[in-house]
């Protein structure tokens, strides 16, 4: 399996006037193609950081990002963009959709501003709300969903594109066990069927679970990883309390 | 209390470039108030020195006083609605923030309290700009009239009047708070959950519609019978204005009710042919026009006012000025060329009034005039008083005392019968006092023709009978010769000679010359050069007006650069989002900029539509009632009239699109400038 995602020694600094926040302290993470990965550890070990480098969507201090055998680094921010665009969905922690665009209207943005024209884009647009379960809510505004379905809906706005990659910062945090388990299953399958790589970042033994692997994240810096997934949970607490001592 | 405070300042501090818009605002308007009292006073005071140099002072600085009022009071309120449009959208902006704020335990009296301390430090900082702003404006704008016009050369010295300082303070912060309490009692009155969820209900609301539909309905009668039978042609003061506020209010009632429907269908409408041109921007811009209720509206209600208020200025002073003042004198001296002889050099303009002491003529000139026109022209001697009961405009608005036989035969310089004729009025004045006046000063005494008043003079009440009316020279009303001893004159100001029909009246001009020449302090002019004056003077007023019409402008720019900043600040997490769904920082932009571009349309179209009903509106209804115009063409003057408004009307559609593109494009382009995530998540911006 080839590589599709390399960092070598990421590094992140958030500076706020005199006081310097280390948010990742030189990462080496590799993720090959067609692997499921999750991604845990403590709030503010930097997850959430780690998995915006990897989409382009913000600026390392140091290090190299390579997505698909591209250097992001190197890019210019348009065609990291566009790159985005094609190969890489994005599912964000929060603030996922655009509050004056209805659900199906959300989904189908990457399309739109791909250029395809709604015509294009709607059949593809339902059958990925459908695979969310929301194929019923495609008119509704994001007011009008709960926090989850929204969650729902801005994982179809990742997958709408039939990315490659698809990177989701928890992706079930907002939802109940049986509809987390029913998004937790959409990946697996993505995964299996398509073929694409996913990373995920949690906090959920059993969202973890889903993955091929999972490494654990703590202060800044990749501390432990467990193999041979799909896990059973009792394997990532245990990988937890490891971490833990 | 302590915290309340800090909190309120933080905002201020985080906000600051829009909380600074916000209060330059307030200032202008302030200012308005304050210039526009400044240049009427500096008129008379000081200048006049005699009762007739005052009287006829006065009659200038009155319509300048009346004027800049009435246009200081428009854009006032216009400005006031400005920077109320801004305080509302901001705080309605703020709903979100102000649900946390209760969800964490802040009382509704608290939020109240933040907000005021907001409003009242905003508001403070716009009062003294506008003060500021206020006295520099007043003596620009006379410094720039003395030395361009030759009317208004000359001006006192007029220091700040306290009252009118305390009003314009008082106003700038009645509104400033009234402006930023309102939508915040609304919003502390939503539950914290309410609040906090994004605000975008979508959906058609039906009601809107009908609404709509039947404002439709309403208005479309109302033009048909301003068509079909326009007021102008019959109505009389009072009940012109009464029409007139009434239908200028229904017609401004039912658009600003109809507005929803009108965004909400041009969203519709304009959603293919944007797609298709624009692709993802015009489609996503169409969508907004439609869902992002609070922002558009509070845009375009910003825009419109704005354009409106230019247009409706503009037009006005047109009517008033081209088409309505001068009408009479105009069309009779054409008819009947007069000459008159005056007792200071009308030329000079003000500055004339400053060293003249004596504003009468001598007897010996009278007697030598009135032997040389004998059979080859009428005379009229003319005398200046105060009546406050019959100024046409204010309190201080001159009266003529003049003998109606002579006016008679004069031609219709003074005045022409709208309402009576000459054997009746005649006869009236004939036996005791009598008045000629303008259906204006009729209905301002309660009194119709062949009625009586009592005038004030200095011996005691004068009972005047009213024996004609229709319109008089600039309005002026003319009181009998009967008037002249109650008023103690005993010498004219002036003497006005209308050579007879087929005299030659060069010859006559060029023997009353030579009369004039051998008197010291006589001056002799063509009375077109006095109306040339006039209107001169008029003219000076006009651009007064338009200097105060200039800050309404401003005011208004200031509004629409304060809304974009505000919708952008609130928008960044959308922009982030689209950054992060594969819009590149060029798409992004380039739906700000279409969006901007459509509310500019679509809000100065709609400022056209409303500023020029409103001129239209009132033209037709009012037509020439004010003067008494018989067969006032009201349809053509209005037309007339618009048309120099409609100029700026279209400049303004050029501009406000751009200007507001411009005015969302440079913040987002900050707001953009950093990567996806930056764009998402920085809060510290000064907007
Ligand atoms: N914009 C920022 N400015 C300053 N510090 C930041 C910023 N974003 C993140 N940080 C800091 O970087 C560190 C890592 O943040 P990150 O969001 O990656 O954590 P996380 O692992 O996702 O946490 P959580 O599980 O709570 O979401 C934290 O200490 C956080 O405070
Ligand atoms: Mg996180």
């Amino acid at each position: 399996m080839s590589e599709i995602i390399e960092t070598n020694d990421l590094q992140k600094q958030y500076r706020m006037g005199d006081v310097v926040v280390e948010a990742l302290k030189g990462v080496d993470f590799t993720v090959h193609e067609g692997e499921f990965v999750a991604i845990m550890g403590p709030s503010g070990s930097g997850k959430s950081t780690l998995l915006h480098l990897l989409g382009g969507l913000d600026l390392a201090s140091g290090g190299e990002v390579f997505l698909a055998d591209r250097r992001l680094t190197r890019l210019r921010d348009t065609a990291i963009t566009v790159m985005r665009r094609r190969h890489v969905g994005f599912v964000f922690q929060f603030f996922n959709l655009l509050p004056t665009l209805t659900a199906a209207e959300n989904v189908a943005l990457p399309l739109l501003l791909d250029g395809q024209s709604v015509k294009e884009s709607s059949a593809r647009v339902t059958e990925t709300l459908e695979q969310v379960n929301m194929g019923n809510r495609a008119g509704h505004m994001p007011d009008q969903l709960s926090g989850g379905e929204q969650q729902r809906v801005a994982i179809a706005r990742a997958l709408v594109t039939d990315p490659e990659i698809l990177l989701a910062d928890e992706p079930t945090g907002n939802l109940d066990s049986s509809s987390g388990e029913q998004v937790l299953v959409i990946l697996r399958r993505a995964c299996d069927a398509a073929g694409q790589t996913i990373v995920i970042v949690t906090h959920n033994p059993t969202a973890a679970a889903f993955a091929d692997r999972v490494v654990f994240l703590q202060d800044g810096a990749l501390v432990h990883e467990i193999l041979g997934g799909p896990f059973d949970v009792s394997a990532i607490t245990e990988a937890i309390a490891h971490v833990n001592v | 209390m302590r915290t309340i405070a800090h909190l309120a300042l933080r905002e201020l501090r985080r906000s600051w470039i829009r909380n600074l818009f916000a209060a330059l605002a307030v200032g202008i308007g302030i200012a308005t108030i304050i210039a526009s009292d400044l240049i009427s006073r500096a008129i008379t005071e000081e200048i006049a020195e005699s009762a007739e140099g005052k009287a006829i002072t006065a009659f200038m600085s009155e319509q300048l006083d009346v004027g800049l009022t009435a246009i200081g009071l428009v854009i006032t309120v216009g400005a006031g609605f400005l920077i109320f449009n801004a305080f509302a959208m901001s705080t309605t902006q703020r709903r979100e923030d102000f649900g946390r704020m209760r969800a964490v335990g802040m009382t509704h009296r608290q939020l109240l309290l933040m907000v005021l301390l907001e409003a009242i430090l905003t508001g403070a900082l716009g009062i003294v700009f506008g003060l500021l702003a206020g006295v520099g404006l007043g003596r620009g704008l006379m410094f720039l009239v003395t030395t361009t016009s030759d009317v208004f050369n000359r001006f006192g010295e007029v220091s700040l009047s306290p009252d009118r300082l305390l009003f314009g303070a008082t106003v700038g912060l009645a509104t400033t708070i009234i402006a930023a309490l309102l939508p915040a009692i609304r919003a502390s009155r939503t539950p914290p959950v309410a609040a906090m969820r994004a605000t975008s209900s979508s959906g058609r609301n039906l009601n809107q519609y009908r609404i709509a539909g039947g404002c439709a309905i309403l208005l479309t009668a109302m033009w048909i019978f301003l068509i079909v039978d326009p007021p102008g042609l019959w109505i009389l003061p009072p009940w012109s204005s009464y029409l007139t506020v009434a239908l200028i209010a229904l017609w401004l009632l039912c658009i600003g009710l109809s507005l929803p429907a009108i965004v909400g269908l041009s969203g519709v409408w304009l959603r293919r042919p944007l797609t298709a041109i624009l692709r993802l921007p015009g489609r996503l811009a169409a969508d907004n026009l439609r869902r992002a209720r609070a922002r558009v509206t509070f845009t375009l209600l910003t825009l419109i006012i704005g354009v409106a208020m230019i247009i409706g200025v503009t037009g006005y002073l047109g009517y008033w000025f081209e088409e309505l003042f001068f009408r009479n004198s105009e069309r009779s001296l054409k008819e009947n060329p007069g000459m008159g002889f005056f007792p200071l050099e009308i030329d000079a303009g003000l500055q004339a009034y400053e060293d003249v002491f004596d504003f009468t003529l001598t007897d010996n000139l009278i007697a030598e005039v009135e032997a040389a026109a004998e059979g080859h022209a009428a005379v009229v001697q003319g005398y200046f008083v105060l009546a406050p009961e019959l100024s046409f405009l204010g309190e201080h608005y001159f009266s003529f005392i003049i003998d109606p036989h002579s006016m008679q035969q004069s031609g219709e310089l003074f005045f022409t019968f709208t309402y009576g004729d000459w054997p009746h009025a005649l006869e009236i004045t004939d036996k005791d006092c009598g008045l000629f006046l303008t259906p204006t000063v009729a209905q301002k005494n309660n009194a119709w023709l062949y009625d009586t008043i009592p005038i004030q003079t200095p011996l005691g009440s004068l009972d005047c009978t009213i024996a004609g009316i229709g319109p008089t020279f600039v309005g002026a009303s003319i009181i009998s010769d009967a008037g002249l001893t109650a008023f103690n004159l005993t010498a004219p100001v002036t003497l006005s000679v209308f050579p007879h029909e087929g005299e030659g009246r060069d010859e006559i001009l060029a023997e009353f010359a030579a009369i004039a020449d051998r008197y010291t302090g006589v001056w002799f002019t063509d009375l077109s050069q006095v109306s040339k004056m006039q209107m001169e003077a008029m003219g000076t007023v006009r651009t007064m007006m338009s200097g105060l019409l200039f800050l309404a402008i401003l005011s208004a720019t200031l509004g629409v650069i304060n809304t974009a900043l505000i919708s952008v600040s609130e928008r960044r997490r959308e922009y982030g989002v689209l950054r992060a769904a594969g819009a590149t920082r060029r798409q992004v932009s380039a739906i700000v900029i279409v969006e901007g571009l459509l509310f500019g349309l679509i809000g100065a179209g709609v400022g056209i539509v409303v500023g020029t009903g409103v001129v239209v509106i009132h033209i037709v209804v009012s037509g020439g009632s004010v003067f008494g115009y018989p067969d006032f063409p009201v349809w053509e003057v209005a037309l007339a009239s618009i048309q120099p408004a409609l100029t700026r009307g279209i400049l303004a559609l050029v501009v406000s699109p751009m200007l507001i593109a411009l005015a969302s494009w440079l913040p987002a382009r900050a707001a953009l400038r950093g990567t996806a995530i930056e764009t998402l998540g920085r809060r510290e911006t000064p907007l």
